[in-house]
């Protein structure tokens, strides 16, 4: 054989792999925030909900290519290598991304906890709407711990506009305190029902 | 390639380390082994005693000459235990007045002047009119010819096998056990991979004789560097694959596997107290390199509590060894405690022995209050009430050491550089069962809402001959959110459950070996066998009638 180099290279081989999974978690954005746990067994996942629902997912598996033209391995450089691994990382952590989207909007209309907007422009009061439909929890010290929004980059100048409709209408601030009254006191009576009786 | 290594492993076999491959190979000729342990009164001359298939006792007394010949002086020298071992009666309830036949076994050659010693030996026995108490020898050639029968034959012969062989063969055994290779190993020669063999019963028995000779070959570095714990992990694993492999195949555990697995058991046993026996006599509990040990002595003693537990526990049911006192062992493990860390949920196994143990050992609440504590410790919740979980069962202690320390080995070093904030506990469900049981309503209602904030997480194998293995390919997580509000009744009648569904039912017959099989592999700690386990070693039942074992 050719000489080879297999302690450097293996490390760098090791460095290569963290990179993908990084870039991999930075493209996944708000969705790489959530709980996360490796599994290391078996090939389904099943949830068992506090009210008895109950919801199933077999194991999906994401990939994406990385093509090199004919000769190209021999003179890449590192600065393209990595290029290219984040190209994968980001078509990886999209294929993800839509797979969790797909399964949380499945799981809303499996429960009914979906708002209809029916083809009109987006607006305050629909937030409002669909902040009525959300579960929201409060900290020690009584302060919401607000749930994300994850909308389309297409969206963001209608969200924009949304925000500045509400911060300028009093009625729309108003509903807002109101709503955000309502969910403490579901959460204290939540947080009440924390119990185990007799 | 195998028959090499089998050579070269029996060359450089030590007396001690070829004792339960010996065992095995007598087992898969159809002998049971009633006397092979080396913490047992000792049996004049004889290390082990044997039933044949022919109904009569057979003695044997292992003699390690690795790569060397048994000469006529060494011959000299141990002549006084072959008159024992020829002459006295085995010193066992009922079987005093049997006659015997006698062996001295050896590794080695032996020298043309010790053959003409043993041949003069048997004839002073004829002339002294005890015609019948004949010593035979069973040396190198016969022991290589019976291994390789059982070994090279059986095992798996691809190339990967060999080369994974190769790997514990030229380890230091100093080193952790490599019980993911060896996995795959037994994968192979117990007909536990993805494809089901077509093994009729002979062939099963005949698979687990060889797999524990398999054992034996991998275990033999550790048991030359005296690594114990790993002696342990290996022979367990070897053990909860033998039931496995009876349970796949539909055959009686009893008729196919007990008597390799009770060797093993014996094998698991001895290490248990020289273990203790290390542990009593270590001041600070210290290994290797003093300088940099003092951050990994906690996790240290708590796999030592667990593991000296276990032996407590075991000593308890079936009676204490003479070298070993039961006051120094309480003491040790009194000392250990002080000392526990719940590094990560696979660490809870090891607390839950430690639990049940120190519960039968110290009458009153303190041991309930450990419980108390380490259930406190899975449910905690930070100040926005999240969850605030342990690095799961799956993570080790080396690897939740290399994730603390990645600011100094760097972070490609840490394995669980990748783990989120999971919110899932595997443990809190089962330890919650434990404390309803001990009638503890006040702490149980207590830590009941930050219960509630978790996730409680459970993998289970598709197939039940799957719990027998570390990592299932078939099955899955079940991950249930508990209702926030519950009757103390409710959660009785849960906690009353010790059915062990999933668990085979020859491993639920061994529930010391189960309990090894949990430290050693947390994941498989499942609520099902922490409520089983718990009844079986822990006295406590305030929930109504306790069912009947």
């Amino acid at each position: 054989m050719l000489p080879d180099y297999p302690g450097v290279k293996l490390e760098l081989a090791q460095a290569v792999e963290a990179f993908l999974a990084d870039r991999m978690q930075f493209h996944l954005g708000v969705i790489g925030e959530g709980p996360r746990m490796t599994l290391f067994e078996g090939e389904r996942h099943q949830t068992t909900r506090p009210d008895g629902r109950v919801s199933d997912m077999k194991f999906k598996s994401i990939s994406a290519e990385l093509v090199f033209e004919d000769g190209e391995l021999a003179t890449i450089s590192l600065q393209r290598l990595f290029g290219k691994l984040d190209e994968m990382a980001q078509e990886m952590a999209a294929q993800q991304a839509r797979h969790a989207y797909e399964q949380v909007g499945a799981a809303a209309e499996d429960v009914g906890n979906v708002v209809d907007g029916a083809g009109a422009p987006l607006t305050a009061a629909m937030l409002l709407d669909v902040l009525e439909t959300i579960h929201v929890d409060f900290d020690r010290e009584g302060r919401p711990l607000m749930p994300s929004l994850h909308v389309h980059p297409n969206m963001t100048p209608a969200i924009e506009r949304v925000v500045e409709e509400a911060d300028s209408s009093e009625e729309l601030s108003q509903r807002h305190e109101e709503l955000i009254r309502a969910k403490k006191e579901e959460w204290r009576a939540r947080e009440a029902s924390r119990r185990l009786v007799g | 390639m195998l028959e090499r290594l089998l050579e070269d492993w029996l060359d450089n076999a030590t007396e001690r380390s070829y004792q339960a491959p010996f065992t095995q190979m007598l087992v898969a000729q159809g002998h049971t082994v009633i006397h092979s342990t080396r913490h047992a009164p000792i049996e004049h001359g004889k290390d082990v005693i044997s039933t044949g298939p022919d109904g009569l006792l057979h003695c044997y007394q292992l003699k390690g000459n690795p790569g060397s010949k048994l000469t006529s002086r060494g011959l000299r020298a141990i002549e006084p235990q072959l008159n024992e071992l020829t002459d006295y009666a085995v010193a066992i309830a009922g079987l005093e007045d049997r006659r015997h036949s006698s062996y001295l076994v050896t590794n080695g050659e032996i020298e043309e002047e010790a053959w003409l010693g043993i041949r003069q030996f048997n004839q002073a026995k004829v002339n002294a009119g005890y015609p019948d108490r004949q010593l035979e020898v069973i040396s190198r050639g016969q022991l290589l010819e019976w291994s390789q029968d059982l070994g090279a034959d059986l095992w798996p012969s691809e190339l990967q096998s060999v080369r994974q062989l190769l790997t514990f063969h030229v380890g230091e055994g100093t080193e952790a056990f490599d019980w993911d290779t060896f996995a795959d190993l037994l994968a192979g020669s117990l007909g536990l991979g993805t494809a089901r063999e077509e093994w009729g019963s002979a062939q099963l028995t005949r698979q687990v004789s060889s797999s524990a000779l398999l054992t034996a070959l991998v275990l033999q570095r550790h048991i030359e560097a005296g690594n114990h714990v790993a002696i342990i992990e290996g022979w367990t694993q070897f053990a909860v694959a033998a039931v496995g492999a009876t349970t796949r195949y539909d055959r009686s555990y009893s008729r196919n596997a007990s008597k390799s697995v009770g060797l093993a058991l014996s094998a698991i046993r001895d290490s248990l107290i020289d273990l203790a026996v290390e542990i009593i006599d270590s001041e600070q509990y210290l290994e290797g390199n003093a300088l940099v040990d003092s951050i990994f002595r906690r996790g240290r003693m708590t796999m030592l509590s667990g593991l000296l537990s276990v032996l407590w526990m075991w000593c308890e049911r079936d009676g204490w060894p003479a070298e070993l006192n039961k006051d120094d062992v309480e003491t040790a493990l009194e000392d250990l405690r002080g000392g526990l860390e719940l590094w990560g949920e696979g660490a809870v196994p090891q607390f839950l022995c430690s639990y049940w143990a120190f519960r039968r050992i110290r009458a009153g609440v303190e041991p309930d209050g450990l419980l108390v504590a380490v259930l406190a410790a899975l449910t905690q919740t930070d100040e926005e009430y999240r969850p605030r979980p342990l690095p799961s069962p799956y993570w080790s202690f080396d690897e939740v050491m290399r994730a603390r320390l990645a600011p100094l080995l760097g972070d490609l070093q840490n394995p669980l550089r990748r783990e989120g904030s999971s919110a899932a506990s595997f443990f809190a469900h089962g330890l919650m069962h434990l404390l309803v049981r001990t009638g503890s309503r006040r702490p149980t209602k207590a830590l009941w809402p930050d219960y509630t904030r978790h996730s409680h997480a459970v993998f289970r194998p598709e197939f039940e001959w799957q719990y027998c293995l570390p990592r299932a390919h078939d099955g899955g997580y079940e991950i249930r959110q508990p209702p926030l509000r519950s009757s103390w009744s409710d959660v009785a009648s849960e906690a009353a459950d010790v059915s062990a569904g999933g668990i085979p039912e020859a491993l639920r017959g061994l529930p010391i070996l189960l309990a090894l099989w949990t430290i050693f592999h947390p994941a498989r700690a499942t609520p099902d066998a922490v409520r089983f386990l718990g009844y079986r070693h822990n006295p406590v039942w305030m929930i109504g009638d306790e069912p009947k074992s």
